[in-house]
């Protein structure tokens, strides 16, 4: 038998804290912690709403995202999807078709589920790999809402149409009440469900999930449409509370997302990740953002410090996994 | 081998570890473990898959530093701190997963160590060429040395890796498990090899699973067991059962627990003219309820690819008809098989049979999933009493069904396998060589089970390259060579050595 030699020490705890899933709520915790007395105005209801808020745009996106990276892919067409999808949708709405405002929030969803089917179809009809065909998709999007639109921006739209974005409902913010709506099903669905099992199971390992009888090629095209929804609704959200579209609308986004899912833990081998740690993950982008602005420190450092926090993010998680500092000399 | 055993008293010790010791947290992998070896000595290294083997020689390679003891290599104690520097002193080792790089040429691979050496400015391709032949010819081969590594056979490669440890100048081989993935003809070869580095001086340290070649080649034979040294004995004072005996620290009466009643049950599945482009030719059998078909072949015969076939993993490239009870069905992909209650244990469990960083109740749940949920929403009460009760069944040694089964021992791993499968109330099993990689105690462990399920009434299909193990396990044989079937053969009408040589040469 092999001799366990357990050691007790007074780093126990605070191997444990490190080692557990959780470490990326401690880290946003100790954020909070930190600049609450630092930086003014932050710690208030007033802001803490528009933090939430704001994060509901780049959360939106991280739950397709984390669909599409658990399944073993990436989809670098987020903010093409996002941009594209805005100008059509408020197209019909601006044109006076007799479109409501439900039925134009449907058609963005729609549009960006037919975008993630494109995806889809690249990647596991025509097998290209997912980095390059969702790049491709990402110019052609945002290169065809350019095209059509002249990157103009449109800003006569109807009234109504704020209330996605900056509109309450029983006292809560809309967009919290929606994105609350997708997280939820999203975090039931990769829980709870056979389509969740199987997407962990096709993103681990492909072979062995198809030789066990999971559909891996529907499973995967899925996910893309997922993200392509999720991308819809960010446009929905989006257009509402900048109420307008403009021709940067998304741009970067998906950076922004990719950013926040593997701070929440998502291998970006697939297979592992949680839609609650996407969450968190944008939380953290968001609250830096938030923290900079209020500290009035130059909105150039901004991409700085969340590139900061990204590496450190991934750093935390390698040494979780015994990537790094690992004391053999393996 | 047995008559060419050197005489130890002359020979001059090559390597000597004294008292060699290694701890990794909470686990003592290698325990006070002494070892010699003598010039152009072949000296096997035996033990249970975790009994320290892999350890022991990666201390002796450099990848690991021991924590306690010596190495002392002719007469010297060496400290080595990278397998860079044992290849320089002398020490070469050859892993089971070879390490080539794939897209570069037999060439510089061989020639690895000189393409990195930092005063190397400017390669000279002719010199390379030159010495990268030099060394096959050593080794009694003749291969095109400016083909890409990855367009050659796995024992091709495996003579390659030998070649790039002797290029280091090496005057100590480690070979972990060299002939895990060959087929008999290409095993024979490789021994040739070893034999004329033997000849030429080289030490050689030969860890196998495989008992019978280690007596065939080795001179001495070290056991390992639960990370200390059993003892080192001659070869001439062994039998395989000895051996065995030694390994597990208890003696196994036999080690393929046949049952062996001919099954009367009804006919499960048959196949007429089954063939896969290029692969499987004109393939008809039948398997009864019961019974254990053994499907035996070399590498390279076409036994992964007709699991695959039936499994229905092979796509459209099959034709022929193939029949489940008196209906004809057609099997296009895994998730149809299994909904017929068809099972495959891949022959590569860790890469096909199993998701690897999930944990048992996932792996064993996979496949009967969508049997047991409402709208799509797992039941997970139902599941986790499943999943319990094949733990408890097959006697899977775990700390919790949530157990990564990336942690599991081979044969647990494999347990959890065919827990997923019997979960899924497979009623026909293919098995891909169940038991590769897995050790004596495990192996016979698996095969009692096989035996269980067959009196259950589960028809199974074993295959498998190592004829012992397809003789003392089957009903029936079927002895597949080149994509074609030569021989089917009741168990009692035939003999080991017959099928051995069918195996071999097809006639």
């Amino acid at each position: 038998m092999i001799k366990q030699l357990i050691k007790k020490n007074k780093f126990d705890f605070l191997k444990q804290l490190i080692n557990s899933e959780y470490t990326i709520v401690a880290i946003l915790l100790l954020l909070i912690i930190i600049a609450s007395p630092i930086v003014p105005k932050f710690l208030t209801l007033q802001n803490f709403s528009n933090i939430l808020t704001r994060t509901t745009v780049s959360a939106m996106a991280a739950i397709g995202m984390t669909f599409v990276i658990i399944s073993g892919g990436i989809d670098l067409s987020i903010g093409g999807m996002v941009i594209l999808s805005a100008y059509i949708g408020v197209e019909t709405l601006v044109q006076n078709l007799g479109i409501n405002i439900y039925l134009a929030a449907l058609i963005m969803l729609g549009l960006g589920a037919i975008m993630g089917m494109l995806n889809g179809i690249s990647v596991v009809v025509l097998r290209m790999p997912p980095f390059i065909a969702t790049l491709a998709m990402m110019n052609i999007t945002r290169g065809l809402a350019h095209f059509i639109y002249q990157a103009k921006t449109v800003f006569n739209l109807p009234k109504s149409w704020s209330i996605f974005g900056s509109g309450k409902l029983i006292g809560l913010p809309v967009p919290i009440i929606i994105f609350l709506i997708f997280f939820i099903i999203a975090y039931l669905i990769l829980k709870y469900t056979l389509f969740g099992r199987s997407i962990y199971a096709a993103g681990s390992n492909a072979k062995a999930a198809w030789l066990a009888g999971v559909n891996v090629k529907k499973i995967v095209f899925l996910a893309y449409v997922i993200s392509g929804i999720t991308a819809g609704a960010t446009a929905v959200i989006l257009t509402s509370r900048l109420f307008s579209v403009v021709g940067s609308l998304g741009s970067g986004l998906e950076l922004d997302v990719i950013s926040a899912v593997v701070i929440g833990g998502t291998s970006l081998l697939g297979g592992e990740g949680t839609i609650l740690g996407s969450l968190i993950g944008s939380l953290i982008i968001e609250s830096v953002g938030n923290i900079l602005v209020l500290a009035r420190i130059s909105p150039f450092f901004t991409l700085v410090a969340k590139g900061l926090v990204l590496w450190l993010a991934v750093l935390i998680d390698m040494a979780r996994k015994g990537y790094v500092f690992k004391k053999s000399e393996e | 081998m047995k008559g060419g055993i050197i005489s130890m008293k002359n020979a001059t010790k090559v390597l000597e570890i004294k008292n060699l010791t290694k701890r990794f947290p909470g686990v003592l992998a290698v325990d006070n473990v002494n070892f010699d070896l003598f010039k152009g000595e072949i000296h096997g290294l035996v033990g249970e898959n975790g009994a320290g083997k892999s350890t022991f020689v990666k201390m002796l390679d450099g990848s690991y530093r021991p924590d306690e003891g010596k190495i002392i290599l002719n007469g010297q104690e060496i400290k080595l701190n990278s397998p860079q520097e044992a290849a320089q002193k002398g020490i070469g080792m050859v892993y089971q997963e070879l390490m080539l790089l794939p897209h570069l040429s037999v060439a510089e691979n061989i020639c690895l160590s000189m393409l990195t050496l930092k005063n190397v400015k400017i390669i000279n391709w002719d010199n390379i060429y030159k010495i990268s032949s030099n060394f096959l010819k050593k080794l009694g081969v003749k291969y095109d040395i400016k083909e890409r590594i990855n367009k050659l056979s796995i024992a091709k490669q495996q003579i390659v890796s030998i070649a790039r440890a002797l290029a280091s100048n090496c005057k100590v081989l480690i070979l972990d498990e060299p002939t895990s993935a060959l087929s008999q003809g290409d095993i024979e070869n490789l021994f040739k090899v070893i034999k004329k580095l033997k000849t030429q001086g080289v030490s050689i340290i030969f860890i196998s699973h495989k008992l019978s070649e280690v007596l065939e080649i080795a001179d001495r034979v070290t056991i390992l067991r639960d990370s200390q040294k059993v003892g080192t004995v001659y070869i001439r004072d062994l039998t395989e059962d000895k051996i065995v005996e030694l390994i597990i620290g208890r003696s196994i009466m036999e080690k393929y627990p046949r049952t062996r009643n001919i099954p009367a049950g009804e006919e499960l599945l048959k196949l007429k003219n089954l063939s896969l482009k290029d692969k499987l030719f004109n393939i008809s059998f039948s398997l009864k309820k019961g019974e254990i078909l053994g499907i035996v072949g070399a590498l390279g015969a076409g036994k992964s690819e007709l699991a695959m076939t039936l499994f229905g993993a092979c796509g459209k490239k099959v034709s022929g008809e193939i029949y489940l009870g008196n209906k004809k069905v057609s099997i296009q992909s895994p998730e149809g098989a299994i909904h017929k209650r068809i099972a495959l244990v891949s022959e590569d469990r860790r890469s096909a049979g199993l998701i690897l960083n999930q944990g048992i109740r996932f792996n064993i749940s996979l496949p009967i999933l969508r049997n047991i949920n409402r709208m799509g929403f797992v039941k997970i009460g139902i599941e986790k009493k499943t999943v319990q009760e094949y733990i408890k069944k097959l006697k899977i040694k775990c700390t919790s069904m949530e157990q990564i089964v990336e942690n599991l021992s081979g044969g647990n791993q494999q347990k959890v396998v065919l827990a997923k499968w019997l979960a899924a109330n497979a009623k026909i099993i293919i098995m891909d060589e169940p038991t590769r990689g897995i050790d004596v105690g495990g192996k016979v462990e698996i095969y009692k089970l096989i035996n269980e399920l067959a009196q259950r009434g589960i028809g199974i299909i074993l295959l498998s390259s190592e004829v012992p193990e397809i003789y003392g396990m089957s009903n029936r044989i079927i002895v597949l060579y080149q994509g074609k079937i030569v021989k089917e053969v009741a168990y009692d009408q035939s003999n080991e050595l017959e099928i051995q040589r069918l195996v071999l040469s097809g006639r």
